[in-house]
């Protein structure tokens, strides 16, 4: 249950919370004394900050009063179970302050124990006797609304033909019920509101506002006029109070199924939202060009060798192997020629002599060779290997070949344009509302179903 | 008697809770509708028949997802067939089915099969239903199948396209009707003996049924007006049943639903 939830959908629908007049959600009490003009202390639900002004229609808890007031303090808490008050152990009594019975309308929040027994809901009917000239005649303040044995709602009046009762046979009650009654000059309207299946039945009952007018009390529990009972004091409802709201003037069943829903449901409120995106704001333009060849250049592709000057012969030797040479063998001794510019080479064919010789030879025979003075005796004589060539002088020219440049040239191809953008911000209004999705549904469904027709 | 109640239970918070009182037990309107004159029905005989009862087309807003009892009987929804003719357009009804609807052309008037003849004092409740498609099944002599072989096949096509592993699971999901009889049998010589069309529809989530032999039934929570009622399978008027709460004085014939007067007074004048 939410106050606040009944807070917004009355100010949703009325613009502002001035004819709530009281709203009991019944989670605690207090202790107030000289509540009923004598010394004693009563139980007290004090009206929610809510209604227009809190001050007025304190109600009182009727089976809760004592001269001692620490008992009446240690007691308090019993009346209050699971925010709700059980009117068997006391009926609840709301001041009207100010408001008329005929001109009011309530949204009540009941619940049955178990069995269903008839009694009063609301009462307020009081009825007396007026005499004018020497003849009496009966009148009566108020009315009262209740339940029958069957679980059917009744109102009770009285009014010039005597005494009314209208029992509502199309409403079939649940084990609990949001009901609303709004009493108007000519007919009240009795309306139950059936959240499962999103229906509102009620009842329009004739009444007139001269026999129900009452300014006292109301008394949710019990009646000083009722066939059970003629103390207020009685308790006759087996049930409890969940919830009460009481509102100064007719209001619509609609309205109130509406208000009954903000009194069942959660409130929720969610704060502006600042979402970001993205928006054009304009285009810019590039223009592009065509790509083709912009220009050409000359690259080395390659060389030319152009000989000069006159052939000449170039050479070199290198070592070779060595070989043993006996006295008398001829072999080449090469001689590096080297005239600046270009190297050679000369051979000379020369016979071994061995070089401890000392170069003087005597004859050893008269054998031919023997007469050369020539020993047989070896040496290693190391051999060169030449190499040479015609060479000629010769330069290398670059040759040159032409190749085209590629980029953009100066002719227009196209234009491209491209979307600017910024940053917005948009704010979606803080939103508020009440939801259903917390209260049990037990309580309100049925769970008997009878069959009406022949069963041979 | 044997009496089954399919309870709309709802979830535990009020607004898991909520239904709409239009989608359930609502009585077929009988009214002329002239914008679609063209559009009409034919007999067995090839003759224009008047089939003038409309579904509310705010609440059934498409196939395969009515339930319509006619006179008790429930009837298996089938696929509309439009063929043109030189100046009208002539329905009928495809397949196994009963009724159809053609909801472009239509305002959700019902369309009768050819052999279906109905008339204004005939009663026709239906409900909205979750779409799904039917099942069906042909039952044969008992030469061909027995109740519990259609039963079997039955499950088997269902099981194909929604898993259902025995009887048990299938009624749980699925109402069975026989000729428009709702059937809770899995078994039965009486039904063996029976021929004609089989068909389960699936039911709508979140409801509970209850078979007994007494008509009433108490302690099962559920939503008032949310409830079918069916005796000996033949769907009944929800107005035929009280659903009210169990703590009310037991109901007794005869006796007076009022409150005495205290005192009676009559006053004379003479003027």
């Amino acid at each position: 249950m939410s106050a606040l939830g009944l807070l917004y959908k009355i100010q949703d629908s009325l613009g502002s919370n001035q004819r709530l007049s009281a709203f009991y959600n019944f989670i605690y009490g207090e202790v107030q004394s000289d509540v009923f003009g004598s010394s004693e202390f009563t139980g007290v639900v004090g009206n929610y900050n809510i209604a227009r002004d809190d001050s007025l229609h304190s109600g009182y808890l009727l089976g809760l009063i004592g001269s001692d007031e620490n008992e009446i303090s240690n007691n308090i808490a019993y009346f209050f179970d699971n925010d709700r008050i059980d009117l068997t152990s006391g009926n609840f009594r709301v001041p009207l302050d100010g408001l008329n019975a005929n001109d009011i309308s309530v949204i009540i929040d009941f619940e049955f124990h178990s069995d269903v027994s008839n009694g009063v809901l609301m009462g307020c009917l009081e009825k007396g006797t007026e005499s004018f000239d020497s003849v009496d005649f009966e009148n009566s303040k108020g009315f009262n609304l209740g339940v029958t044995d069957r679980g059917h709602l009744f109102f009770q009046s009285f009014g010039p033909e005597g005494d009314s009762i209208d029992v509502i046979n199309e409403i079939e009650l649940s084990k609990r019920n949001l009901i609303g009654l709004s009493a108007g000059k000519s007919f009240v309207n009795l309306s139950y509101f059936d959240y499962l299946n999103g229906l509102t039945k009620d009842v329009d009952i004739p009444i007139d506002e001269n026999y129900t007018s009452q300014k006292g009390f109301l008394t949710f529990g019990g009646s000083d006029n009722y066939y059970r009972s003629t103390d207020s004091f009685d308790t006759t409802f087996s049930g409890a109070l969940n919830n009460l709201a009481i509102f100064s003037g007719y209001i619509d069943s609609q309205s109130l199924r509406d208000f009954g829903e903000g009194i069942l449901g959660e409130y929720a409120y969610t704060g502006q939202v600042e979402t970001q995106y993205q928006r054009v704001t304009g285009y810019s333009e590039s223009i592009v060009y065509k790509t083709g060849i912009t220009g050409y250049e000359y690259v080395q592709t390659g060389t030319l060798s152009i000989h000069t000057g006159r052939e000449y012969i170039s050479g070199s030797s290198e070592l070779g192997s060595s070989e043993n040479l006996v006295e008398g063998e001829r072999y080449y001794k090469y001689f590096a020629l080297n005239n600046g510019t270009t190297e050679s080479f000369y051979k000379e064919e020369i016979g071994q002599l061995h070089s401890d010789s000392g170069y003087i030879y005597y004859p050893t025979g008269e054998g031919a060779y023997d007469t050369l003075g020539l020993n047989d005796i070896s040496e290693s004589i190391q051999m060169y290997v030449g190499s040479s060539e015609i060479m000629q002088d010769s330069i290398d020219i670059p040759l040159y070949g032409k190749s085209h440049l590629t980029g953009v040239t100066s002719e227009v191809s196209g234009v491209i344009s491209s979307p600017l953008s910024a940053t917005y911000s948009s704010f979606a209004p803080a939103s508020s509302g009440v939801s259903l999705t917390g209260q049990a549904s037990e309580p309100f469904k049925k769970n008997f179903i009878y069959y009406l027709g022949d069963r041979s | 008697m044997n009496f089954n109640y399919i309870l709309s239970t709802g979830s535990v918070r009020i607004a898991d809770s909520q239904a709409s009182i239009l989608e359930r037990n609502q009585q077929a309107l009988f009214q002329d509708n002239y914008s679609n004159i063209r559009y009409v029905s034919l007999d067995s005989g090839g003759q224009i028949k008047q089939d003038k009862f409309h579904f509310n087309d705010a609440v059934i807003t498409g196939d395969n997802c009515s339930l319509l009892s006619v006179n008790s009987q429930t009837f298996l929804e089938g696929e509309v067939n439009i063929t043109t003719g030189e100046n009208q357009y002539y329905y009928s009804v495809g397949g196994s089915g009963d009724y159809s609807t053609d909801f472009e052309n239509s305002n959700g008037r019902i369309v009768f099969h050819s052999s279906i003849n109905i008339e204004n004092t005939d009663v026709l409740f239906y409900d909205k239903r979750d779409q799904s498609d039917p099942f069906v099944q042909n039952k044969v002599n008992v030469g061909g199948s027995t109740w519990y072989d259609v039963m079997q096949y039955l499950i088997a096509d269902i099981n194909a396209q929604d898993a259902t592993a025995n009887f048990q699971e299938m009624i749980e999901k699925y109402n069975v009707f026989l000729n428009g009889q709702k059937i809770t049998d899995e078994s039965s010589t009486t039904l063996d003996e029976v021929t004609g069309k089989v068909f389960a529809i699936k039911k709508n989530q979140l409801t509970q049924e209850l078979i007994g032999i007494s008509g009433e039934t108490y302690g099962n929570p559920f939503i008032e007006h949310q409830v079918d009622f069916y005796i000996n399978g033949m769907e009944q008027d929800h107005r035929d049943f009280l659903q009210v709460y169990t703590g009310v004085y037991t109901i007794e014939t005869g006796v007076n639903n009022s409150i005495g007067l205290i005192q009676q007074e009559v006053e004379n004048y003479s003027l």
